[in-house]
């Protein structure tokens, strides 16, 4: 669901683009933070997302590097699996969005700022979402779609009463949900900038989006096992 | 051990590209079917980039300029962090 130049009003376009910035900001702050403190367990376990866990000094300095190493792994596969686009009916087609995957396994702050480089880089080099509405991309797939997400997979994680199945699940709908959340702010936005109906948008899009958030869910799972199959310590060991 | 892993670990996203470039649907997707059955798909501007359509050499370019600049910011934070406490 990238936009493209055109869909939406400027002001729109400006306005979320400065929430986009504003946002990103706190999240450089706090990865920032985030990679000289040691914080208290139960704030990084909320912060980091669930793969971080780190108990002395000495691999905490060796976390912060395959951290930024993830990072960089988890960029080029949601960018990859974003070329993948698979059939739906009607003859249209969906592809991954990737913003619940990049936030459990990066934690939303550095889920936010991984989902953003990959959608400049698809607005700049392959005109993939509209430069001048970058903004709006942003906000719609990298905070929406990674840091809503997150909250929905974090509030579910620890509130369902399914014990070792929780995590899951919560991948599950919360994946669903950002893909539906981010088409619903995607269609109010070209809603409000009087391109079209509204109304008939936003069922448009929710309902053909329900359908791709399932694939969604099914490819963050694979894709989120997968990657804890091929134990890929998220920063526990040292080298 | 772990600098290899995390250099083996890239044949993933490479072998999804190559997967992607022979099978990938080429159907509009969600917006761009919406846009055109409500009919505001003529509003779209074609914009500039830089290298222009998904093809297996661009899609692996496109994954390790993602990686280059994401691990290349990690590491610009991590050093104004380490300036900081010195």
């Amino acid at each position: 669901m990238h936009l493209p130049d055109g869909f939406t009003d400027p002001k729109i376009s400006a306005g979320l683009a400065g929430a986009a910035a504003t946002v990103l900001g706190i999240c450089i702050v706090k990865v920032k933070q985030l990679l000289s403190k040691k914080v208290p367990k139960l704030v990084e376990a909320m912060e980091t997302g669930v793969g971080n866990i780190t108990n002395s000094t000495k691999s905490f300095i060796s976390a912060n590097t395959s951290k930024i190493f993830l990072a960089g792994f988890v960029g080029a596969l949601i960018f990859a699996c974003q070329m993948f686009n698979f059939p739906i009916n009607d003859g249209t087609s969906g592809h991954l969005l990737g913003g619940v995957l990049a936030a459990t396994l990066l934690g939303p702050y550095l889920g936010i700022i991984t989902m953003s480089v990959i959608l400049i880089v698809q607005s700049l080099f392959f005109a993939d979402g509209g430069f001048l509405v970058l903004g709006v991309n942003i906000f719609n797939m990298a905070l929406v779609g990674c840091g809503l997400g997150y909250l929905i997979f974090f509030l579910l994680n620890k509130y369902l009463p399914f014990k070792k199945l929780n995590f899951g699940i919560a991948i599950f709908i919360a994946s669903w949900s950002s893909v539906v959340l981010a088409s619903a702010f995607c269609a109010i936005e070209v809603g409000l900038s009087g391109k079209a109906n509204l109304q008939d948008t936003l069922y448009a899009m929710v309902s053909v989006h329900s359908i791709i958030g399932f694939f969604e869910a099914i490819i963050t799972l694979i894709l989120v096992y997968m990657l804890k199959l091929l134990k890929i310590d998220f920063g526990a060991k040292n080298e | 051990m772990n600098k290899i892993k995390y250099i083996l670990l890239f044949i993933i996203p490479i072998l999804i590209v190559i997967l992607a470039t022979f099978f990938a649907s080429s159907n509009p997707d969600g917006l761009e079917w919406v846009a055109e059955k409500l009919g505001f798909l003529h509003f779209g501007k074609e914009s500039f980039s830089i290298l222009g359509n998904y093809s297996l050499i661009n899609g692996i370019i496109g994954i390790f300029t993602t990686a280059a600049i994401l691990i290349g910011v990690g590491f610009l934070l991590n050093l104004t962090n380490k300036k900081k406490k010195g």
